[in-house]
């Protein structure tokens, strides 16, 4: 500490007049009155008080020079070595990821950076500027540029820690740009940095991270709490678990079905061995399940130990058959389960509401792009879907998109096509069977509008025959049902990062040693001790016990 | 009360500032209050203990020689063939001392005590008067008196002598100086006063605790009727600021530096309590007719509360 009007000492010299006054001894207030008569009753009572009343005088004349002395310092106008600093431009980034709320003993390493935080915004003066940013991609800015202490805490209010880790690569961008702007300013991060590893390098000389919780944490957690539908079997579906920790831990995990106990399972693994299981089972309608873990120990973090996610119901995919029916396409859409199918003999236009797919073929073809997804079997026609070019007798198929979910699984190499449509597709269209580059199989299935071409006669092949054609089929429903259901329904957690809690920055040792020093200015503390103190000499000048 | 009386009074309108016009008019309803009081309650006025010539029989007594042979009790003689003299109540004027507190303690305070005190004399005096009593005001003061102190207002009689006992009172004042109560009463039994109804105002701050109940015990033993009006200033029953004070008692200007805290104003306040309970009880014990007054409260309302509560003053 130092001061910064130091001459102000030299009314220390006015304590000799108050020395003096006492040493005078001013007599008491004088006072007339009719009879002593019962003051001389009490008189001795009064004489008999305790040996510090006698001192009260003495008493009181150190506390008014004590009094006198705090505000002589208060003029001096001390100052902490915080308050002498040039002014200051910070921007703050703070963390909120879900290992901030990671509780080892009493308080959150949230809390603990609110308050490091709050603290900071205490010590600005009007001359520093402050702003916050959040640590998550895109980071977001609470506060820009302000000297403003209630702005700056209002900003920070209502943040709460997220369920899930963050990247804080953008917001270290950003507060490297804002930097560069400002004079003497500099970066100051309010975090555990429990970072994806290659943030390491994001963090600038001269960052200065406030480090929370510098203990070396231990965590078990669920790092993977996931459902799906088979997409071959749309009834079945699996759940996924995968827990995680850095250190060897083990413990118990309860599962839960639509809120009844499903099953539970020990948990043991070793230091970077994930634990992994999967459950599998059949449900047509929505099914929800959560787990409890219950590590046997080393857990700071609880939000990574509760998961739930929930599958929804499937829904019957609604199909509208167009033109003439085939034997073999209704027998196969009444094979497949979750389905339901009408049949009209022209095109309907407009489309019937509350259907999926419309399929058409031959003449019964639709004059332009319906809004619901379309499959045109052996066109006889141009239209939006490409050219017609002829007829082309024996097709062998040459090619086919195994990686599309069309057509996986379906082995179309021992199909025998007498003969198919040569066409040229619109373009943008995909092709997923093509025969010596012939398309056979082409459309617009990845974006709506969906359309699909089979540019044969599944009746003049041995198509139907073979379980390709079931296949096929079912993939096509299959692909209009991920659009009402995704294919993995996953529980929001923090991931193995966040739950492993290792930090990858180590926090700054001067910024640390410097956050338990006073908040409050050094001249208004000693000026509230001296008001202190008044009230103290205040209360025994008269409130005085005299027995 | 006659043409008489009711001129002296308007000429003591103009008199004094002490005994307003309006303080002199209430005392005339005083006087009818007092006389409807005690014709209900006795026919005649004060009895003396003497027996002499009244109309009134009171005893019997032997005859011996030189008794007046008027007396005799002739049907009894003839009955019992004893002489035996008859007894009458001797009818006489009752002397009403009032013995006014001239001490610079009743000089304290605001309003001063000793104002309302002289009022009260005032109110006393006329009310004896007015009854055919004989009147007399003797100031009680410190023993070596400056000179301050006027001499006794010797026994009056009659209405007329009103004016002349105001201007009296009027020019009463306190005289400084340490005052025993019970030698100050002891000088004025020396003056040998007749026996009667004595009335003291004061404050009853006496040199000592024992002083006040002293100067009583005097004036029983002398056979007086007694009455006492005791006059406080509300500041005195209770510490009126706290702080370190100089105190200085105005009568002996002895002095005392106290820290008066609230324990210490509480301690005097039951002091005070404790005196005047003690005050109070002495003169139940003794019969004394005993009443309480504030320096700021009515003169005329403090003699009313007397007649009303059938003390001293009827």
């Amino acid at each position: 500490m130092s001061f910064l009007l130091p001459i102000a000492a030299w009314l220390g010299l006015l304590s000799l007049a108050i020395v003096g006054f006492y040493l005078l001894k001013t007599r008491p207030h004088r006072k007339v009155v009719s009879t002593l008569l019962f003051w001389n009753q009490l008189k001795p009572k009064l004489e008999s008080s305790p040996f510090w009343r006698k001192l009260r005088r003495w008493v009181s004349l150190l506390l008014q020079l004590l009094i006198f002395a705090l505000i002589l310092l208060a003029l001096m106008h001390p100052a902490f070595e915080w308050e002498q600093r040039a002014p200051q431009r910070v921007v703050v980034i703070l963390d909120h990821s879900a290992s901030m709320a990671a509780i080892r003993s009493g308080s959150s390493r949230w809390q603990q950076a609110r308050t490091q935080l709050d603290t900071a915004i205490s010590r600005l003066r009007l001359s520093d500027e402050m702003a916050i940013l959040t640590a998550e991609n895109p980071p977001r800015i609470l506060s820009g540029w302000t000297s403003s202490q209630r702005e700056l805490r209002d900003s920070v209010r209502g943040l709460e820690v997220l369920p899930t880790g963050t990247d804080p690569h953008a917001a270290l961008e950003l507060a490297g740009e804002l930097i560069a702007l400002r004079e003497n300013a500099q970066v100051e991060i309010f975090s555990d940095s429990v970072w994806p590893p290659d943030a390491k390098n994001d963090v600038l000389p001269g960052m200065k991270v406030r480090g929370v919780d510098a203990e070396k944490a231990t965590n078990v957690g669920l790092t993977l709490f996931a459902i799906r539908r088979s997409p071959g079997a749309p009834g079945d579906w699996q759940l996924d678990v995968e827990i995680f920790s850095s250190v060897a831990y083990s413990g118990q995990l309860e599962l839960s079905r639509d809120g009844q106990a499903y099953d539970v399972a020990a948990v043991e693994g070793a230091p970077g061995q994930p634990w992994r299981k999967s459950w599998r089972g059949t449900a047509e309608g929505a099914v929800a399940f959560s787990a409890k873990l219950r590590p046997a120990a080393n857990d700071w973090l609880a939000q990574d130990n509760q998961a739930s996610c929930r599958l929804e119901a499937l829904a019957p995919v609604r199909i509208l058959v167009a033109g003439p029916l085939d034997p073999f396409l209704s027998a196969a859409l009444d094979s497949i389960p979750l389905l339901t199918w009408s049949h009209v003999e022209e095109f309907p236009n407009p489309l019937p509401p509350e259907i999926d797919l419309i399929i058409g073929s031959g003449k019964v073809l639709p004059n332009e792009k319906p809004r619901v997804a379309a499959l045109l079997i052996n066109p006889s026609r141009s239209g939006f879907w490409g050219e017609f070019k002829g007829q082309i007798k024996e097709v062998p198929v040459t090619d086919i998109n195994r990686q599309s979910r069309l057509t996986r699984y379906v082995e179309f190499n021992r199909v025998a096509l007498t003969e198919a449509g040569a066409w040229i597709p619109a373009p943008g269209s995909d092709v997923w069977v093509a025969s010596l580059n012939h398309p056979l199989i082409f459309g617009q299935w990845e974006r709506t509008p969906r359309w699909l071409v089979w540019g044969f006669d599944p009746a003049k092949s041995d198509l139907p025959l073979r379980t390709a054609f079931p296949i096929l089929m079912a993939n096509l429903l299959q692909s209009l049902r991920d659009e009402k259901t995704s294919d993995q329904l996953a529980a929001v957690l923090p991931g193995r990062i966040e739950s492993a809690l290792v930090p990858i920055v180590a926090a700054s040792a001067s910024e640390s040693r410097s956050s338990w020093g006073p908040i409050l200015p050094a001249w208004w503390l000693s000026l509230a001790l001296g008001l202190g103190v008044l009230a103290l000499e205040w209360a025994l000048y008269h409130r005085r016990i005299t027995d | 009360m006659g043409e008489g009386s009711a001129v002296a009074v308007r000429e003591v309108f103009h008199v004094t500032e002490l005994f307003p016009a309006d303080f002199l008019r209430s005392l005339e309803g005083l006087q009818l209050l007092a006389r409807q009081i005690s014709r209900g309650r006795m026919r005649a006025e004060r009895r003396s203990v003497k027996r002499g010539s009244g109309l009134e029989f009171a005893d019997y007594r032997p005859f011996s020689p030189g008794d007046d042979i008027r007396a005799i009790d002739w049907n009894v003689f003839a009955r019992s063939r004893h002489l035996l003299l008859k007894l009458f109540e001797e009818e006489e004027d009752l002397h009403v001392h009032l013995l006014l507190d001239c001490t610079a303690s009743m000089n304290w305070g605001t309003p001063a005590k000793f104002e309302a005190a002289r009022q009260i004399v005032a109110g006393l005096a006329y009310l004896a008067l007015a009854n055919l009593d004989r009147a007399s005001i003797s100031p009680i003061g410190p023993l070596n008196p400056s000179g301050k102190l006027p001499p006794p207002w010797s026994p009056s009689r009659g209405r007329a002598k009103f004016l002349r006992l105001l201007r009296y009172l009027e020019a009463c004042t306190v005289d400084s100086g340490a005052c025993e109560f019970a030698p100050a009463v002891n000088r004025w039994l020396a003056s040998r006063p007749r026996r009667g109804l004595v009335i003291w105002v004061t404050d009853a701050w006496g040199a000592s605790l024992d002083d006040a109940f002293l100067a009583l015990d005097r004036l029983r033993y002398a056979r007086h009727d007694l009455g006492v009006v005791q006059i406080r200033h509300p500041a005195e029953l209770k510490v009126p600021e706290l702080g370190e004070f100089e105190y200085e008692e105005v009568e002996s200007g002895e002095t005392k530096t106290l820290i008066v805290d609230r324990a210490a104003a509480a301690a005097y306040a039951a002091e005070v309590r404790h005196y005047e309970a003690r005050l109070r009880e002495y003169c139940r014990k003794h019969g004394i007719a005993f009443l309480q007054s504030e320096a700021g409260e009515s003169a005329i309302d403090v003699l009313q509360r007397s007649l009303l509560a059938g003390g001293f003053a009827r």
